[in-house]
């Protein structure tokens, strides 16, 4: 860093350290501290700041809050788009822990065991039906090379 | 309520920026309060991956006191009409006696866009980065605004200290 782009940063950013770009603030701090015609240039662009450190301003923030949330109480809670997984997690496990509602990790686990009895009572799987399939074996095998056979 | 957590925290800093950029309570209440009502009601659109909500609060902040200007024809782009006689650097003991109201009539001269960066670089410790996107300006751009208000704000408090003299 040198005197013009020192002299270029206050001009931009003021004499507030904290103000000056992180990128470059500590080099410009150690340049400053290192170099007494720097100080009198910094020294040179204070009063302005000085005087912008004056014009404070006084919100009354409590009054603004509490008309802020009487407003809002009209309105809606607005409609956030929500994934599924985390909708269904959230009411499986909701924030608040609460005994009342253990039924709903218990029904989503028993749901599996509930899910295979409703299948297996209404469907029957061919592949498990093995009348039909040993006599087809049994067919094939006496259809074999002699050879083959022990 | 998360929103009243945001609200503590928010507040102020945004109800702060208002005020300076509009110099006026009452329309500034009424812009702050506004600010927090697209909160609610936008909320979905803010992403913490693109931007701090901090940022995000003050370019709603911003476009809405532009609004407000236009609306109200108090826009202007032009810079101020600064003819100092001798054109000089302000004398610091004069300035030091600058009050409060003086600054705040000096920062309601500027175009608003140089009100607006130097009160978000200044006073509102947003980044040269965060100021320059909510202007929707190149940092290079908004270095320029900077420069320029800061000797616009010289020489209209130099005014004043003429004045006092």
């Amino acid at each position: 860093m040198d005197l013009h782009t020192f002299t270029q940063l206050l001009e931009r950013y003021g004499t507030t350290e904290s103000n000056w770009p992180a990128q470059v603030r500590d080099e410009a701090a150690a340049f400053v501290a290192a170099n007494p015609e720097a100080q009198s240039v910094k020294a040179r662009f204070r009063p302005l700041d000085e005087a912008l450190d004056r014009y404070e301003v006084h919100p009354d923030n409590e009054r603004l809050r509490a008309a802020i949330l009487a407003r809002i109480d009209d309105r809606p809670a607005p409609m956030r788009r929500r994934d599924p997984l985390d909708v269904i997690m959230r009411w499986l496990f909701p924030d608040v822990p609460d005994l009342r509602v253990l039924w709903r990790p218990a029904l989503a686990a028993s749901l599996p065991l509930l899910a295979g009895i409703i299948i297996g009572s209404t469907f029957t799987i061919d592949a498990l039906d093995t009348t039909d399939s040993w006599d087809e074996e049994i067919q094939l095998l006496a259809l074999e090379e002699p050879e083959s056979l022990p | 309520m998360a929103y009243q957590a945001i609200l503590d925290d928010q507040l102020p800093p945004v109800a702060r920026f208002v005020a300076r950029m509009l110099g006026n309570r009452h329309e500034a209440e009424d812009i702050t309060q506004e600010v927090f009502l697209r909160l609610w009601t936008h909320a979905a659109r803010f992403d913490p991956t693109t931007a701090r909500l901090s940022t995000w609060l003050h370019n709603i902040a911003h476009n809405l006191c532009i609004d407000h200007f236009r609306k109200h024809k108090r826009m202007t782009d032009q810079e101020p009409d600064l003819n100092i006689p001798g054109g000089e650097e302000p004398d610091a003991a004069l300035m030091a006696t600058i009050d409060a109201a003086t600054v705040g009539e000096a920062m309601m001269r500027l175009p608003e866009r140089q009100r607006s960066a130097i009160i978000m670089c200044h006073y509102q410790g947003l980044s040269n980065r965060e100021a320059a996107e909510i202007l929707d300006v190149s940092v290079d751009a908004l270095e320029s605004l900077l420069a320029r208000a800061r000797r616009s704000l010289r020489t209209i408090i130099g005014q004043e200290t003429e004045g006092h003299r």
